[in-house]
């Protein structure tokens, strides 16, 4: 009888959380497979969550892998550092260094987080101590709308809403398609998506001149924030080994096999996050809620932003090129190009809207980092 | 209370902190291309 009980201790043990989690867990490899919503992400997170919560799952728990290598990797902060290499050195930073003016758009879209943050604080006034001011900052970086800045962030500051947060980011980075065209066309007219961009496209970049901006943004964020230096070092290590010219093979080894490897890792470890009794509650849905406004707010204010400077500039910028300035890199600056050609066929503003999507990675982990200063 | 006063807070000082560093950078940028030209593409 007692061998029976053992071998039905997971059915035994099973509750309709426990189903409610394994249901969310193939939902997302469900928008990871047929939607093809962030599948490098998605994927992981989905399966890591079903083995998690599989009751009595030794997949958890101190000696099962899942724990091994969050310790291994969340904890200490190492694959979202080793994500940042691999971003760096996929980051091509021409367009930015050619419009260096789209660096503000960047900075603009990162508004999102701190509406969000306040927004998490103020969830306080209905339901006093939901969160502290250091878990509303972890669910405002869900609006760098850049996964490895929220990973790093929300586990230092909210390891027990890691899941929900990283959750959020990742699936509303996807669903950037979705969230921006609509909130990009309600604050702009028809006339303002037509304008159309002079850019001088013939600048080049010198070989010096990418070769020092990684070095000295690292510097000189260093040095305005020490605590940037893992995020901020980290991607633009990745992309100095890019721009170098001298470590090919090294470049094209962050980019694919380190990129794909932590992000497997990285993907499974955070659905090991999403235990049933800690994901299952008020404040995962309002951490879900909040984070979708962190992206309106961030596309948004981006887009506002635009027009506001279209007020001082006798070459006026396409408005729409604001709402790239979130870190949903490139996806965020191919939609707009998309709105760009819907409203006229032979408008071409990628280019710019790429730096301005460069820029809000560099944006999003500048307010990360400030965040960390401030309040770590 | 203090909790949204504080995030209020932080947000201000965020905010402008982005745009603060974002704009040294753009400075900087500035700065190391008229000090790097490249010269022009043939397609200018």
């Amino acid at each position: 009888m007692d061998k029976l009980d053992k071998m039905l201790m997971g059915l035994n043990g099973l509750t309709w959380q426990h189903g409610v989690m394994i249901a969310i867990g193939f939902i997302l490899i469900y928008l990871a497979i047929k939607k093809q919503y962030e599948p490098m992400l998605l994927l992981p997170i989905g399966f890591g969550a079903i083995m998690t919560n599989i009751p009595f799952s030794a997949a958890i728990g101190e000696h099962g892998f899942l724990t091994v290598l969050y310790n291994a990797g969340i904890v200490n902060e190492l694959f979202p550092i080793l994500i940042f290499i691999s971003i760096g050195a996929m980051i091509d930073f021409s367009p930015l260094l050619k419009q260096p003016v789209t660096l503000f758009f960047g900075a603009a879209a990162q508004f999102g987080i701190f509406a969000a943050m306040l927004m998490a604080a103020a969830a306080n006034i209905i339901w006093p101590g939901i969160f502290s001011l250091h878990e509303a900052a972890a669910i405002g970086i869900i609006g760098a709308a850049d996964g490895p800045t929220s990973i790093y962030v929300g586990n230092l500051f909210a390891p027990e809403y890691m899941g929900a947060i990283t959750v959020a980011a990742y699936s509303y980075m996807a669903l950037v398609p979705m969230i921006q065209p609509p909130v990009i066309k309600a604050l702009t007219t028809k006339k303002e998506r037509q304008i159309r961009m002079d850019v001088d496209y013939g600048i080049e970049i010198s070989k010096t001149v990418k070769i020092l901006f990684p070095i000295v943004v690292t510097i000189i964020a260093g040095i305005l924030a020490p605590i940037s230096v893992p995020l901020i070092g980290s991607l633009m290590f990745g992309n100095l080994i890019r721009e170098c010219g001298v470590l090919e093979r090294l470049s094209q080894t962050a980019q694919n096999e380190l990129g794909n490897l932590v992000t497997l890792l990285l993907g499974i470890t955070i659905g090991s996050t999403m235990i049933a009794e800690r994901f299952l509650t008020l404040n995962t849905m309002l951490i879900l809620g909040i984070g979708l406004l962190a992206f309106v707010f961030d596309t948004a204010f981006g887009v506002l932003f635009a027009k506001f400077v279209n007020l001082f500039l006798k070459n006026k910028v396409n408005p729409m090129i604001g709402g790239c300035g979130i870190s949903a890199f490139p996806m965020s600056a191919r939609i707009v190009q998309k709105m760009a050609q819907k409203e006229d066929p032979s408008n071409f503003i990628l280019m710019p809207a790429v730096g301005a999507n460069v820029a809000g990675q560099i944006g999003s982990i500048v307010a990360g980092s400030i965040i960390l200063a401030l309040l770590g | 209370m203090d909790i949204v006063l504080g995030a209020l807070e932080v947000m201000g000082i965020g905010v402008s902190g982005v745009f603060l560093v974002l704009a040294i950078f753009f400075i900087l940028v500035k700065l190391m291309i008229r000090l790097f030209p490249e010269g022009r593409s043939d397609n200018s």
